[in-house]
């Protein structure tokens, strides 16, 4: 099972932890880390703070005194629980999409959410300590199915495609086809995250027989899970369900010494946790989750028809508010503090309504209006602008920008939700115009088309992807660097900058339709050359940036001198083009001379320019 | 230094109406938030005025302004205003004599919000 398992993760696209997260894992297994150490990491990422610092609160003892900081959190619950909240949610923020068709990303979390909070809530009841455990173990009790989809995307969707329901049917499937089940890939991928073996043991159990445990304390865990993933699959979410009359939950309680009537009490809060957490990572509510039958068509459609309402604010209590009100007013609610992550949500989800603060650090909400109204999707959006900014001017400005309508901050949460019941209403008017047998002419339809692809592109920009690679771009490998430059761990961090030798005096000759394909195959090979730990990204002149931590200059440009024969290795040819693809790279690494992180991107790309007199298919690291 | 401003330091008006719309739960939610979140927001606002970087002294204050008013925290969200406009001022480095008081502000509004939510039910 294990070499299977080894070659699963010698894809290098099994899930883990990433960036703050992985760092916090380090940590736990450093036996000199101290609880400071722990908080001062997690203050990098202050959404995650808030989130870990909820279920921090959430699971105390009712009537203790709320917790108020990370390193607080830290010392009542213990740094490792802290360190595992912190690692699962790290997981969903790097892996809430994913490249396998069949696999419905969303309702994995969402789902995983729900039996993480049950989990927690459970464990509440039975021994509050092991709550924060329970609840990390229950976020990630099907990462084996994640990481099925994710390491073989194809063979797993096909797989889905023949699965006709019940879980140990998949199981079968699985094995079949992987020689490993999902349970069995969980608890390895757990075991080599390095959470303890109880968790892992517990969780294979819990997928296939929780008496197998191998300790009391894996068997109470594996129990609480199974219960878990028993309510979030029958219960959490679905209102015509009564937990209180299900006969098969009330043994599972029996079972585990909880009292039913204890539980029930804690059940509506529990799903408006869930609610509430989802919204916060940005995950559509969508039950039922019964992995008893395979999703088919119907029960996509008899999904939530509540109006979807997308709400983006860097205030977290503004949006706080926002969410919890509209939730109550009866709308499903993605909320985000990231107006990049608002223009995805938008274009993947349609909301009927997207509320958008004004004043943000990363775009403002005027542009976020303007760049959402270039595609499709935006165009038919009911936007409402919130702002704190008293000028009288600022109305006129935000209807200037497109928006729908336009709130002043401090709002009143009645009058900021009968506005919205106006926008929903307005929204599903215009939908109804537009399928109400309004023919557009074919011509029209391409111009649409067309105008939805300058506006994604243009969008991809803005959020961070070139879209003609699909890799991400120079402002996305700037924020990268930052982060890496922050990391005390890293000894070194080097960049290597590629351009494709002759690309630019060929675009007059050949084209742009040419060139860019030479551009999108070099991009290719480059991305199935670099290492795991390397990241690769488009520069805004037409090349790429590799960004190499740990990595010194000699490394580096060994790194870069590989990628240089890969390319021409591959030996590009099109149709029309007969030279030989190749690149040339700068190479650069930080020291005191670059102090920042675009000093050192300029200084790889000064070494690539200068070197360029010397020839092509070269490499030049930096003096 | 006399007190910037005649208002209240509390006025219990706008959790009563998210009180109504969202229950105790929210109220004792967002009182959590609000402790957690300021003291980051008064740092950074005192950082500002210290590197003298207005900008960065006006978004925060614009922040404060924003999250003291929806817990009735009025005189914290009133210092905000005025900081806020100070910033845009020609002598924006007058924001330090309002952010003076936003510590002292803010535990005096802890205090309120503490009691406010002690009359919450269960």
């Amino acid at each position: 099972m294990s070499s299977i398992f080894d070659q699963l993760k010698s894809t290098g696209r099994l899930p883990s932890p990433s960036g703050v997260g992985a760092r916090i894992l380090a940590l736990t297994q450093d036996e000199n880390a101290t609880v400071d150490d722990v908080s001062q990491v997690l203050q990098r990422d202050p959404a995650l703070t808030g989130r870990i610092m909820r279920v921090a609160n959430s699971a105390q003892k009712a009537g203790a005194v709320p917790l108020s900081t990370p390193k607080e959190a830290a010392m009542r619950l213990g740094m490792r629980s802290v360190s595992s909240i912190a690692v699962g949610f790290t997981l969903v923020s790097a892996h809430r999409n994913g490249h396998c068709d069949g696999f419905d990303y969303n309702a994995y979390w969402s789902k995983s959410v729900a039996t993480a909070v049950a989990a927690q809530e459970l464990a509440r009841l039975i021994n509050p300590e092991g709550a924060p455990e329970a609840f990390t173990a229950g976020l990630v009790l099907g990462i084996g199915r994640l990481a099925l989809a994710s390491a073989q995307p194809r063979a797993y969707e096909a797989l889905l495609s023949r699965w006709q329901g019940g879980l140990p049917e998949l199981r079968e499937l699985e094995q079949g086809a992987f020689g490993i089940d999902h349970s069995e890939v969980g608890e390895s991928l757990i075991r080599d995250w390095g959470m303890p073996m109880r968790v892992s043991h517990a969780i294979r159990a819990a997928l296939t027989v929780p008496e197998d445990a191998q300790t009391k304390e894996s068997l109470q865990l594996a129990r609480i899970l199974e219960t878990a993933s028993y309510l979030a699959t029958k219960h959490i979410g679905i209102d015509s369900a009564l937990p209180g009359e299900d006969g098969a939950l009330l043994e599972r309680l029996e079972r585990m010494g909880v009292s039913a009537v204890e539980f029930l009490d804690c059940f509506d809060p529990l799903v408006r946790e869930w609610r509430e957490l989802g919204s916060d990572m940005q995950i559509a509510p969508l039950p039922p989750f019964d992995d008893t039958v395979a999703l088919g068509a119907e029960a996509e459609e008899e999904r939530s028809h509540s109006p979807f309402v997308l709400v983006v604010d860097d205030d977290p209590i503004s949006l706080k508010i926002l969410s919890n009100c509209l939730r109550r007013g009866g709308f499903d609610v993605a909320a985000t503090c990231h107006p990049q992550e608002a223009i995805a949500l938008a274009i993947q989800y349609e909301p009927a309504v997207l509320i958008t603060d004004w004043m943000m650090p990363e775009m403002d909400g005027l542009s976020l209006c303007r760049a959402l109204r270039r595609c499709e999707a935006g165009r038919r959006l009911f936007i409402m602008v919130l702002t704190g900014i008293e000028e009288e001017t600022a109305c006129m400005q935000a209807f200037d920008a497109e928006a729908d309508d336009f709130i002043r901050k401090p709002f009143s949460p009645k009058e900021m939700l009968a506005r919205v019941q106006v926008g929903v209403r307005l929204s599903q008017a215009q939908l109804g115009l537009e399928s109400g047998g309004n023919t557009v002419s074919e011509a029209s339809a391409a111009e649409s088309i067309d105008d939805i692809t300058a506006a994604d592109r243009a969008l991809g920009e803005e959020s961070g992807r070139n879209m003609l690679t699909g890799l991400t771009n120079r402002i996305f490998a700037t924020s990268r660097l930052c982060g890496l430059f922050e990391d005390r761990s890293l000894d070194s961090i080097s960049v290597v900058a590629l351009s494709i030798d002759g690309l630019f005096a060929a675009t007059s000759e050949l084209g742009p339709l040419l060139t860019n394909e030479i551009t999108r195959r070099v991009a290719l090979c480059l991305s199935s050359s670099v290492r795991k730990s390397d990241i690769l990204c488009t520069s805004d002149t037409g090349g790429f940036l590799v960004l190499c931590p740990s990595s010194d200059l000699d490394s580096a440009t060994s790194i870069a001198e590989r990628l240089r024969k890969e390319v021409e290795a591959d030996a590009i040819t099109l149709e029309g083009y007969h030279e030989v693809v190749t690149v040339s790279a700068g190479v650069a690494e930080r020291s005191d001379a670059t102090p920042s992180p675009a000093a050192l991107l300029q200084l790889a790309e000064a070494a690539l320019e200068f070197g360029a007199m010397d020839g092509p298919n070269q490499i030049h690291p930096a003096a | 230094m006399q007190q910037p401003s005649p208002i209240p330091i509390f006025d219990r008006a706008p959790l009563d109406e998210l009180n109504e719309v969202g229950g105790p739960e929210l109220i004792r939610e967002l009182v959590e938030l609000f402790f957690s979140e300021t003291p980051g927001i008064i740092s950074e606002l005192e950082g500002a005025i210290i590197s003298e970087d207005w900008d960065i002294m006006g978004r925060a204050a614009h922040t404060l302004k924003s999250i003291s008013y929806y817990l009735g925290a009025l005189i914290l969200s009133d210092l905000g205003r005025m900081i806020e406009a100070t910033s845009t001022s020609p002598s924006p480095e007058a924001g330090k004599n309002f952010a003076g008081h936003a510590a002292n502000a803010f535990d005096q509004v802890k205090r309120e919000l503490r009691t406010f939510v002690s009359t919450l039910p269960e």
